[in-house]
């Protein structure tokens, strides 16, 4: 695949193919989403238990279908508060080849967003903050911008934030 | 999952995606597609060479076997420019399939015999068949090959000339034979006399001795192994269709155990995780409708039928402990052999059956007890033969079921242990003062083989040999959450008896709550329940110096706030307890109906006895055990969680890591109470020095520790940083001052002052005074409660006044890195870059370097490599040989071009052991070659490289 006109560069992620599905989802106002092949499920928040000693970002696991499966809070992970549950508050599950079951938690759960190459910026990976890994991309739509998080890196960036 | 199985289990399925490739690559060499021959040889090759490696690793030697017969064909192949043949393709297609084979059940690929397949391999490769002699007919039609030994893969014509080996080494027709039965197996054997020598003199005319010969020995290495002096070898081609030819493995075992069926191991995990589950719902179950009159009964049945389940399910898993028992006897033969002793083995109970994951994970350290025994148990026959004994040692093997807990003991009937010898051991190694280690029973001392740092490899004398590894035996057996007690008769025998569970994965757990939410406590780790008021009747929460302790029928138990530990993050520092301590203080001015019943847990982790408070226990409970997260297995305090029969995860505690993280310090001796501890059971009087150093306390330290005192001008006293040091006879010795350790007045400067010199102290050193009072005979009723530090034994009032009593050498050992920093290997430093293809030797071999304290990069190959070298600086290189893209030859070229790459020390680390490639490495430039994969040495390897730079 070439890049189209329009100048935006693309990311070797969006050249992967033409249309791209992303599970969209909010924290505070702002509007996220990941790549929807790495979601397993969507799932209403079971009672947490905490896990003293852990990494910050690590609200605790959950039982969900009889399996222990972590629990990331991710806007401690992107450094934008800490999530208080609330009604629609809800657990994404990552596939298990991101590694050991975990799910994130997000404040509220969007719509399945489909983006073209072209509605998608890249960030450009100019300044090495961390950030970085997380955010890869933007994408545009209608009156609205989307933040694309890299799935993959969530569980590097837990382990990373803890050691330093 | 143990890290072997976990790693095993890596090397399978790595294994199996190579060889999915390398079915592709033969087939597609097979239609001899023009132009890509040579890469997919290659590709192939390093596929073939890396499970041969990993096999070798993990001690799969029919696997090892097989791929290293692959490997040389695919070696021969790659020098050639034509495609292979077809019987070549073939040949490795057989190799490949059988491969798959092997990794299916790669327990017990040992069993399973290649040999047909593997001389078939060696057919292909001229190289290594000797070229058959053509006068040399063996037509030993009919022989029986089925008899031959599975493990001897080469079948062999030999063609010995008697009168030769006479005539040149002495060697009678018998050393002959013995020499061949030495080696392997005479399957047959003709003699061929010409007629004429029997009446010419003995010695002139040959005589021809032919023999079918099978053995475990390649070509290579045959003749050099018989050394005999007029041979002929013929590596024989299989006779392919008898009895040991391609018989498809699968179907034999089938037809020989018709009353098994195989299934696959994640069948049996997965049908325990259900049967896990289950549980909980019964659990669940239970709690909502156990009392319900309707369905109690269905309950009630539920109940048992779960139960029953449960049971069953586990025992898919439990497999016969004999399928370890049976790898010692060829063990114990070949290490004898070479030991130079005669040992007999014997093993009963190889019917008890364990847990598989259990099984596995004993099989190192029972593998590690075995050859110690024969090792360093066992005299040789000399020896024996003088003590008495008969010459043949005795090795006992067993295994019993008692109690829901499995009994193995292994025994030797060799020459025991000296436990006077551990003794000065200890002392010597730092491991103990003398002055503790003198008051250490048989049994302690025995136990002290198995700390960490005993000994070392060095094997300097008998003793020291007896402590190699026998720390992580001990690991081991304590992460299966076993014990290991050690029992010796010198001259008697030793006996090693290991206490095991049967299962692993469900465990009856005590539930507490600790700052409002649940854990779990297994209950091994767990010695009783207390409950108690503090202020009411005897019981007393003290403090002796920062840590909290309860007095427990007379015996001082430490005390540990469980809520304290889980909401601190950082382990606790002195600061830390002597915070929680004032926390908790009781008010004197509260009445005593007013304070709150506490609850404590009274816990072991090994020889460590604790009392761990929590805020309240609810009940006890079997809970399946749930792997954590990878992201908080390095959080030592849990050891992994579960669900509860409300459904919610609890985390369940490792009291060793919650012991680790609040820093509760313990001696081994644990069964004497804390008071009487440091000066023996005796509490009677002893005599002491009392002296002064600030105005405000006095000391007391026992006459039988002290050398001498010595007069110190303060002006002939050298500062080196913080420390002082001043001579004594010749000897610097260094200075500590009571008030730099313990919290105590300082000293008003003066010019003189007095030095107390203990007896056999490690390291030069004194404690400085500034006057003698007297030296007294003081009861030793010395109470503990009122102040304990390291190095203060307790405190009683002598000629009215307060005077601490204190344990010089703990004083003095608090001057240099504590006992358990000593045992560790020194803490290394360094960045070093790790280039290796195979995911599991990347991560093994960063796994060792990590715990040796190297920070370590790695890269998947050569070209990978030199990339990382742009990006940082590194201390010492690691790679690997046979990488695809850039092997590990490239990369040494690649690096040493480098303007800053000449200086940079680098490792090979690979399975290539030949002259020839450690002669190539060291041309490129090399610093040292490594075989994969022996730890220590490679360790030694790293760290010598390391300082060189």
């Amino acid at each position: 695949m070439r890049s189209e006109e329009g100048g935006a560069r693309m990311t070797s992620r969006a050249l992967a193919g033409p249309e791209r599905a992303y599970c969209t989802f909010r924290l505070g106002d702002d509007l996220f989403g990941i790549d929807v092949r790495h979601v397993q499920s969507v799932n209403l928040l079971p009672p947490v238990t905490p896990v003293p000693h852990a990494p910050l970002s690590v609200s605790g696991c959950v039982n969900l279908r009889g399996q222990v499966h972590l629990v990331v809070d991710l806007k401690r992970l992107l450094g934008a508060g800490v999530t208080a549950a609330g009604p629609d508050t809800r657990l994404i599950v990552l596939k298990p080849a991101l590694g050991d079951p975990f799910g994130v938690l997000v404040d509220r759960l969007g719509d399945i967003v489909t983006l073209r190459p072209d509605q998608i910026e890249d960030r450009g990976g100019g300044d090495e903050t961390m950030a970085d890994d997380l955010v890869y991309a933007v994408g545009k739509l209608e009156g609205e911008l989307l933040v694309l998080l890299d799935a993959r890196q969530f569980l590097h960036r837990v382990e990373r934030t803890e050691a330093s | 999952m143990s890290v072997a199985r976990v790693q095993i289990h890596e090397f399978v399925s790595e294994a199996r995606e190579h060889l999915g490739g390398v079915a592709d690559d033969l087939l597609a060499l097979e239609q001899r597609r023009e132009g890509e021959v040579r890469p997919r040889v290659d590709r192939v090759f390093r596929a073939v060479h890396s499970i041969k490696g990993g096999a070798g690793f993990f001690g799969c030697k029919t696997i090892e076997s097989l791929a290293h017969a692959m490997e040389a064909v695919l070696e021969h192949q790659r020098e050639q420019s034509d495609p292979p043949s077809a019987a070549v393709v073939d040949a490795l297609l057989a190799g490949v399939d059988r491969l798959l084979a092997l990794l299916d059940d790669v327990e017990r690929s040992n069993d399973v015999d290649v040999s047909a397949l593997v001389t078939r391999l060696r057919g292909l490769t001229p190289n290594a068949v000797l070229a058959p002699i053509p006068n040399l007919t063996l037509d030993f039609v009919g022989t029986a090959l089925t008899e031959r030994p599975a493990e001897h893969l080469y079948l062999y014509g030999l063609k010995i000339d008697l009168s030769e080996c006479h005539r040149r080494r002495k060697l009678s027709p018998l050393d002959v034979i013995g020499r061949l039965l030495d080696h392997g197996a005479i399957l047959n054997a003709r003699l061929d006399a010409p007629e004429a020598s029997l009446d010419a003199p003995v010695g002139t005319t040959g005589i021809d001795y032919r023999v079918l010969f099978s053995t475990s020995l390649p070509p290579e290495r045959l003749s050099a192994a018989l050394d005999l002096p007029a041979v002929e070898i013929v590596l024989l081609e299989p006779q392919r269709p008898t009895a040991v030819a391609d018989a498809p493995e699968p179907s034999r075992t089938v037809s020989e155990r018709s009353e098994s069926i195989r299934i696959p191991v994640q069948l049996v995990d997965r049908l325990m995780t259900l049967a896990g589950e289950l549980v909980l719902v019964r659990n669940q179950a239970a709690r909502t409708l156990g009392r319900d009159r309707t369905f109690g009964p269905v309950v009630q049945r539920l109940d048992a039928v779960t139960s029953e389940i449960q049971d069953a399910v586990m025992r898919t898993r439990m497999q016969p402990i004999g399928n370890l028992f049976g790898r010692f006897p060829r063990l114990v033969r070949d290490l004898a052999r070479q030991l130079g002793k005669e040992i007999d083995l014997e093993a009963s109970g190889a019917e008890v059956e364990l847990d598989k994951t259990i099984l596995e994970a004993l099989s190192d350290p029972l593998t590690h007890l075995v050859r110690n025994c024969c090792d360093h148990g066992i005299e040789t026959p000399e020896r024996r033969r003088q003590l008495g004994k008969s010459s043949a040692g005795l090795i006992s093997l067993s295994a019993r079921h008692l109690g829901g807990q499995i009994f193995i003991e292994v025994r030797d009937d060799g020459k025991g242990l000296d436990p006077e010898a551990i003794r000065r051991k200890a002392v010597q190694r730092g491991l103990r003062s003398a002055s503790e280690a003198s008051r250490l029973g048989t049994r302690e001392l025995l136990s002290l083989i198995l700390l960490p740092g005993f000994s070392t490899a060095e094997q300097v004398t008998d003793v020291s040999g007896r402590g190699v590894g026998m720390d992580v035996v001990k690991t081991n057996v304590d992460r299966l959450g076993g014990v290991l007690e050690i029992e010796s008769e010198p001259g008697r025998g030793t006996t090693f008896s290991l206490r095991l569970p049967l299962t692993l994965a469900i465990i009856p757990c005590l539930i507490v709550t600790a700052g409002g939410e649940r854990y779990a406590i297994p209950q091994k780790d767990l010695e009783e329940f207390v409950c108690v008021r503090p202020g009411q009747g005897r019981t007393q929460i003290e403090s002796a110096h920062d840590q909290e302790v309860v007095r427990l029928r007379e015996r001082l138990l430490p005390l540990v706030r469980l809520p304290e530990v889980l909401a601190r993050r950082q382990p606790f520092t002195v600061a830390t307890r002597t915070e929680i301590l004032r926390k908790h203080r009781p008010r004197r001015d509260s009445a005593d109906n007013s304070t709150p019943l506490i609850y404590f847990a009274v816990v072991k982790a090994g020889s460590q006895r604790f009392g761990l408070i929590v805020d309240d226990i609810l009940t006890t409970e079997e809970v399946v055990v749930k792997p954590v997260h990878a992201i908080l297995k390095p959080l030592a305090a849990f050891s992994g969680a579960t669900i509860l029969g409300d459904g919610r995860v609890a985390l369940i505690l490792s009291i060793e890591g919650v012991a680790r993280h609040a820093g509760v310090t313990f001696d081994v001796n644990e069964e004497q109470p804390l008071i009487e501890r440091n000066y023996g059971p005796s509490a009677e009087s002893q005599a002491v020095l009392l002296f002064r150093y600030g105005p405000d306390e006095q000391f007391a330290v026992p006459l039988a520790t002290i050398r001498r005192i010595e007069t110190v001008r303060m002006e002939r006293v050298e500062r080196v940083g913080e420390q002082e040091f001043v001579t004594v006879d010749g000897i610097s010795t260094r200075i500590l001052r009571p008030d730099r350790f313990l919290s105590v007045s300082a000293c008003e400067p003066r010019t003189e002052m007095f030095l107390l010199l203990p007896k056999n102290p490690r390291r030069p050193a004194g404690v400085l005074l500034s006057a003698v009072v007297d030296t007294d005979t003081v009861s030793a009723d010395v109470t503990s409660n009122a102040y304990r530090a390291d190095g203060v034994v307790g405190s009683a009032v002598v000629r009215g006044r307060m005077t601490l009593f204190l344990d010089v050498y703990r004083l003095l050992d608090s001057l240099e890195p504590s006992v358990t920093t000593l045992a560790l290997p020194p803490p290394r430093s360094g960045r070093i870059l790790l280039v290796e293809d195979t995911q599991f030797f990347r991560s093994l071999v960063k796994g060792y370097l990590e715990a040796a304290g190297y920070e370590v990069v790695t890269a998947d190959n050569g070209a990978e490599g030199l990339a990382a070298l742009d990006r940082g600086s590194f201390d010492v290189i690691v790679t690997d040989i046979e990488m695809p893209v850039l092997d590990g030859w490239g990369f040494a070229r690649g690096l040493r071009a480098r303007p800053d790459g000449s200086r940079i020390p680098l490792l090979a680390l690979t399975t290539l052991g030949s002259e020839a490639d450690r002669a190539r490495a060291e041309a490129l430039g090399f610093d040292g070659y490594e075989l994969k994969l022996d730890r220590e040495r490679f360790l030694e390897a790293v760290a010598v490289l390391r300082s060189r730079r």
